[in-house]
């Protein structure tokens, strides 16, 4: 059984949150539906960091390393001297290393938000009254539905 | 924080005594001009331009989080008059620019002075307009952050092309007016971590948030600083223009410069952006601090590596002209309480528009 | 916004009011568009006769290399830069008035990228050889010059243009949700399938705040350092006049500074013309025009910082160039531009007339062509006069090269207003959340 708890207000949405989580009910078993993100909300359910950084960490870290990588390794596969610089000009690598940092991190910050929360979920889509998106919601799931 | 000691009329004690000691160090001490006072005055005027010029942009654009500290950074704006005063000892130092010996209209040794003076002059009446209607809560004081911004601007970008850029004439760079302010502005930010620092020691300080957002600022504006570094550093080396590169080349392929620019751009950037990155460390009083001052020792060297391969510089001279001159800021902002009143850091109303 | 039902009735206004202007348009709409989409055939038309007879058709030639086709370039990324300003560096500074205008800003972005992305190909000539810009493995074993500022830009400005484009969808995300709520049919199929099943769950929100952050800080960095890329592609030179390093961040400035100006003449009428008066303010006008002040000061310190050291310097030639700008054949552009771009925003100092619309709407033309006149005066007067007085030459624009710039600003125009008829044009999500607060 989903008991389900429907808001017009911010403020009396955290206040059921609030005596929920009080009251001892387990919070991975509360979940909640909100027009935009409420901090306090995450304060009382889960405050652990997202794992998003991890994506984009990495990404950033690949794109730059591949940058410099793929630069490096083409211009000594044919090295040849252009403007007078040396074969492998650092400086002017690091313009392309540096954008491709920027574009790959925010690619896989992307994917990893898309893997994180399993969009897109085709279920959902063509449900929904036009006041959903107004409505602060909290849903209990209760044990045996687990 | 108010210690009666340091009263208004101890602090121009102070101000008068250590203007007159370097002043007098500089004229009859140490005759052969070298450029000590130069680096000790560039490094002091970016502290005290660069404290004020945050408040001033704090101002205008509403920034809340700067509130608690704006006491501080607006308490060294006296020394913007002390800084304007010794900025004409430079005339005795004169002949460590080479276009001294051939003056043309710009870089004569009078209108150089003259117009350096004036600026900061003007500068410091700004500044004390500002500091003034702030505390009365006046509605016309983003007008004056505005003239104060304008002749930071200015100001600073006369330190770099006149004071620092003219010692290797003809050689130009236009972008070092805008690196100067940014400098300026970096070091504005860490004397706030600093001040921070010491104004968290007492626990009941709720100033969490506000070290938060300056150990942001100074990661952004050290991004920025490295940024107009590259920017100078790679036009320059890609255009490989016999007029310019030469003084890229001494300052970076030249030990011992090269081993500076090298320590600078750690403690500038990489180790601040490496270590800033953790949300923990931001709220660190202490970590921040060090970080702060690392940041500041950087900026600092680099003024040396400007100046060095031209001109000479005495450290224990330096050494001790820094110390008196920073003694000064400190004192300033350990007895802000008598320079700059209360009201200053009560958030103002109808400010909710953001 | 104090009383709860006052929160309420204004989270239903904000959605109901912002997705009306999605409804049938009016004859005025497909006037202006048609108007739009005609221009941009017309360009396309020209395109294809300068693709046929050959690049002699238009004026660029010895030793004017680079003209009005480079000029439309850096104008339209210029454009595109303010928008991710207004919408990444403005939430990284948690600055409330963006969410007015954000999503019109970003969709600007957008729309001005594939503008700007479309001139390099224009000039190019033998279009069909557009794919070596691009590294590929090839028989040849040839690679590209990495170290070409041509190069650069490339990366910088696909960088820019998908993370963009990615970052403009992803704050679409929860308000397609909520179009697609409103909608039947088709429409709503495709909302739908956009907001890729949103609902706004707490998972859902705590992994998206995330990435949006990481966004607008990866947005950032790019807003600095495309601009830079795209001057560099001038200052790498030793043209006298283009060689100058204060160019990356005066760029910039000047990129912030005629986007903000587009802004101010895209949304003002779509304001009046949408009725999102009550969402859009005079409020949040103001404090675009104080940004548009604010660039406008930094590209005059530019200009004087310039020009002085130029004297300064002594260089027979840095001097020969910055007295050409102002006395030679394209004086009367280099004082068109001073005009525009230093002086009239100077009335913006005037309270008055920072909240005026209609002021603010007819300066913000004259920045729009003052910014592009200053990129046609930086470009071609360092290449018509450079150290060789035997090479000088003028550059004189033909026909053809005015009707594909008036081109650039109808497919532009054409995509924006698109754009209002098919997404909402102001972050819903974000105005709910403002209020709130």
């Amino acid at each position: 059984m989903t008991e389900r708890y429907s808001f017009d207000t911010k403020d009396a949405f955290l206040e059921k949150l609030d005596e929920l989580v009080r009251s001892g009910v387990p919070r991975g078993s509360i979940n909640t539906f909100t027009p935009y993100p409420v901090h306090e909300a995450e304060e009382l359910l889960d405050r652990s960091e997202s794992p998003v950084r991890f994506f984009t960490g990495a990404g950033a870290v690949a794109g730059c390393v591949a940058g410099f990588a793929f630069t490096i390794y083409t211009v000594l596969s044919w090295p040849l001297v252009t403007g007078g610089k040396e074969i492998v000009s650092v400086n002017a690598f690091i313009v392309i290393a540096y954008e491709l940092m920027i574009l790959v991190g925010g690619l896989s910050a992307f994917a990893g938000f898309l893997f994180l929360t399993r969009l897109p979920v085709f279920r959902n889509i063509l449900s929904d009254s036009v006041e959903f998106s107004r409505k602060f919601e909290i849903t209990v799931e209760s044990e045996e539905r687990r | 924080m108010s210690k009666p000691r340091l009263g208004k009329r101890n602090l121009i004690l102070a101000v008068v005594i250590i203007g007159v000691v370097v002043a007098s160090v500089e004229l009859f001490l140490r005759r052969t001009p070298d450029a000590t006072f130069l680096v000790a005055l560039t490094f002091m005027t970016a502290v005290v331009e660069g404290c004020v010029a945050l408040a001033a942009t704090g101002e205008l654009s509403k920034g809340v989080w700067l509130i608690p500290i704006k006491r501080e950074l607006y308490s060294v704006y006296p020394l913007l008059l002390v800084v304007a005063f010794l900025s004409l000892l430079l005339g005795a130092k004169i002949e460590i620019y080479d276009w001294s010996h051939e003056p043309n209209r710009w870089l004569n040794a009078r209108f150089f002075l003259a117009r350096n003076f004036v600026v900061l002059l003007l500068a410091f009446f700004a500044a004390r307009k500002l500091v003034r209607a702030v505390s009365r809560g006046s509605p016309n004081k983003n007008r004056y952050a505005g003239f104060y911004i304008a002749l930071f601007i200015v100001s600073q970008s006369l330190v770099a092309f006149d004071w620092i850029m003219s010692l290797e004439y003809p050689w130009v760079s236009t972008l070092l007016g805008g690196y100067f302010f940014i400098e300026s502005f970096l070091t504005g930010l860490c004397a706030a971590a600093v001040i921070l620092f010491f104004r968290m020691r007492d626990p009941s300080h709720g100033l969490t948030g506000t070290l938060r957002d300056t150990a942001k600022m100074m990661f952004a504006f050290s991004v920025v600083w490295v940024g107009f570094f590259f920017a100078q550093f790679l036009v320059i080396w890609y255009g490989n223009i016999p007029e310019e590169v030469g003084y890229v080349l001494t300052r970076v392929n030249e030990p011992p410069y090269s081993w500076l620019s090298r320590g600078v751009i750690l403690s500038v950037w990489a180790v601040p952006f490496v270590l800033l990155l953790s949300g923990a460390v931001k709220t660190m009083p202490r970590v921040v601090a060090a970080i702060a001052v690392l940041m500041a020792a950087g900026l600092f060297v680099e003024k040396l590596v400007f100046v060095l391969p031209v001109a000479s510089v005495s450290p224990p001279a330096l050494a001790v002209e820094i110390a008196l001159l920073l003694a000064l800021v400190a004192a300033h902002m350990a007895g802000s309480h008598s320079i700059v009143a209360q009201e200053v850091t009560t958030p103002v109303e109808n400010d909710t528009r953001g | 916004m104090s009383s709860a039902e006052e929160k309420v009735e204004y989270h239903r206004l904000v959605e109901e009011e912002v997705l009306a202007g999605m409804r049938k348009p009016r004859k005025a709409y497909w006037a202006a568009l048609s108007g739009c989409v005609g221009l941009a055939a017309l360009g396309a038309v020209l395109w294809g006769y300068q693709i046929k007879k050959g690049m002699g058709v238009e004026g660029i030639n010895n030793p004017v290399g680079w003209g009005s086709y480079i000029t439309n370039f850096v104008f339209w990324v210029g454009i595109a830069h303010s928008g991710t300003l207004i919408s990444a560096v403005l939430f990284l500074f948690r600055a409330k008035f963006r969410s007015a205008f954000n999503r019109s800003a970003e969709a600007m972005t957008v729309f001005a990228v594939m503008t700007a992305g479309l001139f390099p190909l224009i000039h190019l000539g033998r279009v069909w050889h557009a794919y070596w810009l691009f590294p590929y493995p090839n028989q040849r074993l040839l690679w590209v010059n990495f170290r070409s500022p041509l190069m650069w830009d490339v990366f910088a400005v696909s960088t820019y243009f998908t993370i963009s484009a990615v970052f403009f969808y992803v704050g679409m995300i929860p308000d397609l949700a909520i179009a697609k709520r409103f909608e039947t049919g088709l429409r709503k199929r495709l909302y739908s399938a956009l907001s890729l099943g949103w609902v706004g769950s707490f998972r859902q929100w705590k992994h998206y705040t995330r990435l949006y952050l990481f966004l607008a800080a990866f947005a950032t960095p790019l807003v600095v350092s495309v601009h830079s890329i795209v001057s560099w592609d001038f200052a790498m030179s030793i043209l006298p006049g283009w060689h100058t390093t204060i160019f990356a961040p005066y760029f910039v400035a000047g990129a912030i500074f005629s986007g903000t100006a587009m802004v101010i003449t895209l949304v003002v009428p779509m304001r009046k013309l949408l009725h999102l008066e009550r969402f859009i303010t005079v409020d949040h006008f103001e404090s675009i025009a104080k940004i548009l002040l604010f660039t406008s000061l930094l590209v005059t310190y530019s200009y004087v910082v310039e020009s002085g050291l130029a004297a300064y310097s002594g260089s027979v030639y840095e001097k020969g160039t910055f007295l050409y700008r102002m006395t030679g054949d394209y004086k009367y552009l280099y004082w068109g531009m001073l005009f525009c771009n230093s002086i009239v925003p100077l009335t913006l100092l005037v309270k008055r007339l920072r909240r005026n619309l209609v002021f603010l709407f007819g300066l913000s033309i004259f920045v729009n062509i003052g910014m592009w006149l200053e990129r046609f005066v930086i470009i071609v007067t360092s290449m018509a006069r450079d150290f060789d007085p035997y090479a000088w030459g003028v550059y004189k624009p033909r026909l053809i090269e005015a009707g594909i710039a008036l081109a650039s600003f109808g497919f532009f125009f054409a995509a924006f207003l698109l754009f209002t008829k098919a997404f909402p044009v102001v972050a819903v999500t974000e105005l709910k959340e403002v209020a709130d607060e």
